[in-house]
Parts: structure tokens; C-alpha cells; sequence
């Protein structure tokens, strides 16, 4: 679905000065790669982020956990209306080793017992005094996100942050100066050895995990087995393996048209019988590995947004063309031009041939994906 | 039923046609137009990056008139008017002082290049209504396309979207309307609104 975000964008291609290009500082305004697809971003329902994998375990805190075995007492210690788990030294509990740096998943299915499904999570938490709506936003024209409602963390902590609410997954484990994004309240929590660092550590119950193998995973069937995992294993991410997504979420769309891999993010393409007999022009996105599974397990994706720069903003806050990609530092600002959204989870799995789905989609088990990983192509159709 | 590229995003066109004569203003035509399957042809070149790296090569910025125009045309499969004036002479009246700037340049016919009479909007006659419309001014002064058969068809032109060496134009827009007999006495202005969403 076309948003108005892209009539806009037509708008601003059909009105933007020409003349533009006598000017050297300001002529890579016209660049036609300022108006076509910029980026994608993966999101689902904003209840969904209330729940499966952002849910922090410690807020039920199992004292038998290994890691805080040295923990004498703990204590809900509201510091400006944040809990916290003191110890008896003073010494405050670091937020990284919430769910001790796993991304932890209750599973309520039995069916498929090593997969993860959405619906028997919506299912179990219905049942209880605040039913859960798994449903994503119905799409609407007017939308500028993917999620209308908060996608902030449900994990408590977190709730309070200001960090980014944009109705997508993100990617903070990249985010090397969170501190200029927390709200001044948590800045009084630096004395107590709270640092800015600790927001990219709680990628595990946020958004994609690291690169290079070091993100961890586990399915468990209660709080307390979490010791004892359904399944488990270690996740690299494969978007910030290729560092083409930003802290933000969102995901490069690879400049090369008809690359026709995906080392470096979604890429475009068009029908061999070409523009102007078929003037299509696919968009196609994958979803592999270890962001597959951190993402089922984090409740799945139901809706993909299709980006293109927001011109107008970043020239209102003095940014200048050329928008150069820069996935740590990316000063791009983005426009929603277009969606899809789907009442099927994208990453629905199963167990299959005594193999976890999680498994199959975290390691393309027996090549089970011709692209390791779902792929989604995004027909734009200009006729 | 799949809706078109256009229809998706909810296009509309609308053409005033006014007759200017003694400082006065008279409104001649008054409606909707077709967007027709150019537009579509020149947003797939700019979405697959097959087409120019010029954003300016994408706009609108050429026009025609015809005399031949008919409702069967109004259809998003036309590519070209049905009697397109053929002589630069006609649009600006040989001997006389027109404001029009017209040329002979190339159009994209169905695919095929073929060589036809353009008239240029400037860009100053461009203006953006809002966020989502666009309307586009065309005069026609006292010693423009007189002594013609009656005018009834008008065409915009997008202007380069293959990025082709030289320009080769590709029609966007059209609408036949009740014939018109250009004379000396007045003035026509062509107020052309495009909208989105």
C-alpha cells in the first residue's frame, strides 16, 4: 500500500527547482537517489512489544540464578519510579545482565515444542485479567510508521527511557552514545554505575543482535528452567554482520539495482521484459539467520515499511546532500512511502524433522532456504 | 480488481480553461482530466534507477496542443494526442511576438522515438499548491496559436525519464475539451492541477 508519504514524494520530485544545479553546494539535491527507496523496516503489533522476548525475566527475579548467587537481598528500590535490584554491597545490578544477556522467550505452545508461536503466547496472556491484541494496525494511507501505538520495550526499565518509539524493531546494540537519548532523570543514575553503554546491551530484549556470533538465545518453558532451555543457542546478526542498519531500525536498501543477492541488504529489481512494456520494480527483502530467529522470538514481523528520505526535514535541520549511508552515524532522515502489513507472522515456524524451527531458521538447517533465510519481494506495480 | 498505479495512489488531474480579453476573465472548461500510463512509465524509471540520475528530468516541463482531440482518447493507454500542432510557426504565430517557447524535440511514442513540437513551461509557472498538488500555468497571449483550426486537446510532457542523450519526452497527461478558435482578441490560460492522495 502506497502511503501518502509517497504522493508527497512525487510532489517534491515534480516541484524541486531545477535550477538547483547551477548551484555546486546544493546541485546533489537533484540526485535521483534522493527520491526512490531509501530503506525498510520490520515491525509487528505494539502489544507484541509488551511482550514475548522484551519481557525482563528479573522482574519475576529467580534467585537462584547463578549470576546474582551473590545477591544477599533483593530489593524493588524505586529510584525516580524505576526498580532496581540492589545488592547487599550497594552495589547496583548492571541492566546488561537482565536475563543474563540472553534473549529469553516464554513458550506457551506444545505443539512444536522447540518453536516459538505468537499465537499460543496470545492465547496464554489472554487469559489472564489483560487480554493480549496480537492483531498489527490495520494499514492506512496516512500512516507515517508502521505501528500507530507505542512499540516502546515492555520491559519496565525501559519504559522509562526515551529511547527510540518509532512502530518498528530497533537496533540499538549499535548505539555507541545512548546516553544523549536517555530522559535527564536517568542521567542521575550514572553515579550509581548506570552508563549509556548498557542500552546497546539490551538488544536482547529489544531488537537484532549483534554480529559475529555473540548474541545468545534461549526458548524456555517456565521462569524457572531457564537454566534448562527447550533450545538454545547463539545468534549473529546478519544485518549488522553487513552493517547496513542503523540504530534506528532501518535497513539500507543496497544502491546497486539488480544485485541479485543480498549481501548488502534488500535490494531492487525489475522484470526481464523491461520498463516501458512491464513497468514494475520489485523491492525484495530478506530476513536470515540470526535476525530471523531474534525476531521470532521477539514475536515475529507482520508489517514491512519501505522508506525514502525525508529531504525537507533534514535541509529544515541544516543536514546538506550528499546523504551519505553511515550505519553507526546515520544522519538520514526517512519518510514512509510505503507498506504491507499481513495478519501471518512472516516468521512462523515449526519444528520439522526433529529439528527446531528456531534452529532451522537460525542456521538454514539442510539449506532450508534457498536465500538463507524468508524472502519477501515487494511488487511495485506502475501501470 | 487491481487498481492502477494512479488509481492507488488516488491521482487526479483537473484542467480550467479561461479566456482572458479587456483585463477580464471568463472560465471556459472546467474539469477532470486522465492521468494516463506515462506517468507510471516514468516513476518505473525513476524507481529502478534505469532511467535518468537527474531528478529534473523527471518533471513536467513541456506541453502540446491538438486538434483533433475526442473522448475516445481519454484513456491511461493514450500516448500521444491525436493531432498534435506540427510547426513551432503554429504555436507562436510567425511574425508576431509570442510568449510561448516552442521547439521541435523527441517523444516517446508507445516505446518508439518519433519527432514532435513541444511548447516549455517555465519553471516559475510550476507551483506547488500543497504537500500532495502541483498545478502548472499555461498562456496562451494574443499572438499565440491563432488562425488554427479550433483547438480541443492538450498534453504534459514529462520531460527526460529515460535520461536519454536528448531529451526524449513521454505524455503524462491528457484531456480533450470543447474546441476553442484562438484569435488575436484574447488570451487563453490553462490552469492544470495534479493531486495526490
Amino acid at each position: 500500500m502506497l502511503t501518502v508519504g509517497f504522493a508527497e514524494l512525487i510532489t517534491d520530485v515534480l516541484t524541486v527547482n531545477p535550477a538547483l544545479r547551477s548551484i555546486p553546494s546544493a546541485s546533489s539535491i537533484l540526485d535521483t537517489s534522493n527520491y526512490t527507496f531509501n530503506a525498510v523496516s520490520l515491525g509487528k503489533d505494539s502489544e507484541g512489544f509488551f511482550q514475548h522476548g522484551h519481557t525482563l525475566l528479573s522482574q519475576t527475579f529467580n534467585q537462584s540464578n547463578a549470576i546474582l548467587s551473590s545477591v544477599l537481598a533483593s530489593s524493588f528500590g524505586p529510584i525516580i519510579g524505576l526498580p532496581f535490584l540492589q545488592a547487599a554491597s550497594g552495589e547496583w545490578l548492571k541492566f546488561g545482565v537482565f536475563n543474563d544477556q540472553f534473549l529469553t522467550t516464554l513458550r506457551y505452545n506444545t505443539q512444536s515444542p522447540s518453536s516459538y508461536h505468537v499465537s499460543a503466547t496470545q492465547l496464554q496472556l489472554s487469559a489472564g485479567p489483560f487480554p493480549y491484541n496480537s492483531n498489527p494496525n490495520y494499514p492506512s494511507v496516512y500512516d507515517n510508521r508502521l505501528e500507530r501505538a507505542s512499540t516502546r520495550s515492555g520491559a519496565e526499565v525501559l519504559r522509562s527511557f526515551s529511547y527510540y518509539d518509532l512502530g518498528h524493531y530497533m537496533n540499538p546494540v549499535i548505539d555507541p552514545a545512548a546516553a544523549t537519548d536517555f530522559i535527564p532523570e536517568i542521567s542521575s543514575l550514572f553515579a550509581y554505575g548506570a552508563s549509556a553503554a548498557y542500552v546497546s546491551s539490551l538488544w536482547n530484549v529489544m531488537g537484532y543482535p549483534p554480529s559475529g556470533n555473540t548474541g545468545k538465545f534461549r526458548l524456555v518453558s517456565s521462569v524457572n528452567s531457564l537454566n534448562a532451555p527447550v533450545v538454545s543457542g547463539t545468534l549473529s546478526g546478519v544485518f549488522n554482520t553487513q552493517g547496513v542498519i542503523d540504530k534506528k531500525g532501518f535497513i539500507n536498501v543496497n544502491p546497486t539495482v539488480n544485485a541479485g543477492n543480498y549481501n548488502l541488504g534488500p535490494y531492487i529489481s525489475y522484470p526481464t521484459t523491461a520498463i516501458p512494456s512491464n513497468p514494475t520494480v520489485n523491492l525484495n527483502v530478506r530476513i536470515a539467520k540470526g535476525d530471523a530467529t531474534a525476531l521470532a522470538l521477539l514475536g515475529g514481523v507482520n508489517h514491512i515499511g519501505v522508506w525514502a528520505l525525508d529531504i525537507k526535514e533534514m535541509l529544515k535541520s541544516g543536514l546538506n546532500p550528499p546523504y551519505v549511508w553511515n550505519n553507526i552515524n546515520n544522519s538520514r532522515k526517512y519518510k514512509l512511502i510505503a507498506k504491507v502489513t499481513l495478519w501471518e507472522n512472516i516468521l512462523n515456524h515449526n519444528d520439522s524433522g526433529g529439528i527446531s524451527g528456531l534452529v532451522r531458521l537460525n542456521e538454514n538447517t539442510s539449506s532450508s532456504f534457498t536465500n538463507e533465510g524468508p524472502t519477501v519481494e515487494l511488487e511495485f506495480n506502475f501501470k | 480488481m487491481n487498481k492502477s498505479f494512479t488509481e492507488n495512489l488516488n491521482m487526479k488531474g483537473h484542467l480550467t480553461i479561461s479566456k482572458i480579453a479587456n483585463g477580464e476573465e471568463e472560465i471556459l472548461f472546467d474539469e477532470k482530466n486522465v492521468i494516463v500510463s506515462g506517468f507510471g512509465v516514468g516513476m518505473a524509471y525513476l524507481f529502478s534507477k534505469l532511467g535518468s540520475t537527474n531528478i529534473a528530468d523527471y518533471q513536467i516541463d513541456r506541453f502540446q496542443l491538438g486538434v483533433s482531440g475526442n473522448t475516445g482518447a481519454q484513456v491511461s493507454s493514450t500516448f500521444q494526442l491525436s493531432s498534435s500542432l506540427t510547426s513551432v510557426d503554429q504555436y507562436t504565430t510567425s511574425g508576431l511576438d509570442s510568449n510561448l517557447f516552442a521547439f521541435t524535440g523527441t517523444q516517446i511514442k508507445n516505446g518508439a522515438n518519433s519527432t514532435s513540437v513541444f511548447c516549455r513551461i517555465p519553471f516559475t509557472k510550476v507551483t506547488k499548491i500543497d504537500d500532495r498538488s502541483v498545478r502548472y500555468t499555461i498562456f496562451l497571449d494574443e499572438d499565440s496559436c491563432n488562425s488554427l483550426l479550433p483547438l480541443n486537446e492538450i498534453g504534459l510532457f514529462m520531460k527526460n525519464p529515460r535520461g536519454d542523450a536528448t531529451d526524449s519526452s513521454i505524455l503524462v497527461a491528457y484531456r480533450y475539451f470543447t474546441s476553442i478558435q484562438k484569435t488575436s482578441d484574447f488570451g487563453l490560460m490553462f490552469r492544470w492541477t495534479i493531486s495526490f492522495g
